[in-house]
């Protein structure tokens, strides 16, 4: 059996990935460039561990003690392994870890990543297998080049809590691209979020009930804008909400939520009825702070279950948009 | 402004907007658009909006919803590795 190898990328080899990266298409299957996108895809995990955007780091403990693991302490490298490549993540402050997450032990490698007592020594991702992995449940993970540019290729500053360009996802009305690989069956794999929230526990069973909440969100978002080219950030608001939901949605922890099943609902009514009219052309000047209440609610199944709260909710959100608008005519 | 509308005049109006109130984002390109370019006038508008809205979305917890995993972390008496998983990672060589 072949050891691991550290393969740090060096800077011509990540412009050279930058190179390649660039002449794919919109959405390119993981299995269509297995080797390409587990590089990608390595390098995204490997920017983000440790730092602001690692998503995995809040789940990592320390086997005997049961404390977390500080995110500090996080480290990763690029390995390859039989023409795999992968990252390798370890802790500087523990060699006994565990990770409090459900179906987590399937990304890992079992040859590379344990203990002889079972404690994970270090978390040995290869994202060619965890996508063969992802297909035996009926879903293709998938590079998207629009999100990739702005995280794994893009600016960050590791000062802000967030990557400094996330506002693409509003302004570029991603739920729309987010609803469409949903439908498909289809995952993005480009970091820790992908990993964790999506893969990590992923279930056929359950999304055929969600491929067919995407469908729904997709066409009723196609059809609010069909006959505006470029629409306001104040007119994105209520779309954005719908994908924040149907993120939630597919999640494993989540998958199949009520709660989330009815603010959607609530949501896509408030489309379809345009509550906030599609070519609205206004400057927002301010966030509305409803649209928390109403992620904070889909997540309550108590609150779910009263439609008058939720629509109670959703009424704010959108009172919110039309008073923090500042109209402008040409 | 009467009942919250700003009557521009055209392009120049809407720039001279922004720059007044600052709305260029730092991390957007931020010379005006042209006055002659009313494709952009949508591009503008967001440029402005983005600007006014940065500081009431970094309030909101779970704006983002690339890094929004709504889970918890539990402490798990029992996890394996399922067959599924198994088998392919056998079928690599494990």
């Amino acid at each position: 059996m072949s050891a691991l190898e550290t393969h740090p990328f060096t800077a011509r080899a990540i412009d050279r990935l930058r190179s390649e990266f660039q002449n794919l298409s919109d959405v390119t299957l993981f299995s269509d460039i297995p080797k390409l996108a587990s590089e990608i895809t390595s390098l995204g995990i490997l920017r983000e561990i440790g730092g602001p955007n690692d998503e995995l780091a809040r789940f990592i403990f320390d086997a005997p003690s049961g404390a977390l693991v500080p995110r500090e302490s996080l480290k990763a490298e690029i390995i390859k392994w039989n023409g795999f490549t992968g990252v390798r993540i370890w802790s500087t402050q523990s060699t006994r870890l565990e990770l409090r997450t459900p179906s987590f032990k399937d990304l890992l490698h079992p040859l590379f990543s344990y203990n002889d007592d079972g404690t994970i020594q270090q978390l040995v991702l290869f994202p060619e297998i965890i996508s063969r992995i992802a297909k035996t449940q009926g879903v293709d993970t998938v590079i998207v080049k629009r999100w990739a540019s702005n995280t794994i290729f893009g600016g960050f500053d590791s000062s802000k809590g967030f990557y400094q360009t996330n506002f693409w996802e509003l302004e570029n009305n991603d739920t729309l691209l987010f609803a469409d690989l949903t439908r498909k069956g289809q995952v993005a794999f480009l970091g820790t979020h992908d990993l964790i929230a999506h893969i990590c526990g992923i279930n056929n069973k359950s999304w055929v009930l969600l491929k067919q909440q995407a469908d729904l969100v997709f066409h009723a978002i196609r059809n609010y804008f069909k006959n505006v080219d470029k629409p306001s950030i104040a007119s994105m608001i209520l779309p954005y909400t719908i994908g924040v939901v149907l993120d939630d949605l597919a999640q494993p922890p989540t998958y199949g939520s009520a709660s989330h099943f009815a603010f959607l609902d609530v949501l896509l009514d408030s489309l379809y009825c345009q509550a906030i009219a599609p070519d609205l052309k206004t400057i927002l000047t301010e966030f509305p702070s409803g649209f928390e209440h109403i992620i904070t609610g889909s997540r309550n199944q108590e609150i779910g279950k009263d439609r008058y709260q939720v629509l109670s909710l959703v009424e704010t959100m959108i009172a919110q948009i039309k008073q923090h608008t500042l109209a402008v005519e040409f | 402004m009467k009942n919250n509308t700003l009557k521009s005049f055209g392009m120049a109006g809407l720039n001279a907007l922004a720059i007044a109130l600052n709305l260029f984002p730092a991390h957007a390109n931020t010379k005006p658009a042209p006055t002659s370019d009313l494709a952009s006038q949508p591009e503008a508008i967001n440029t402005a909006s983005i600007k006014a809205i940065e500081s009431t979305w970094l309030k909101i917890p779970g704006a983002c919803k690339a890094a929004g995993f709504n889970a918890q972390p539990i402490a798990l008496k029992n996890d394996f590795i399922s067959a599924q998983a198994a088998a392919v990672y056998q079928s690599f060589g494990a």
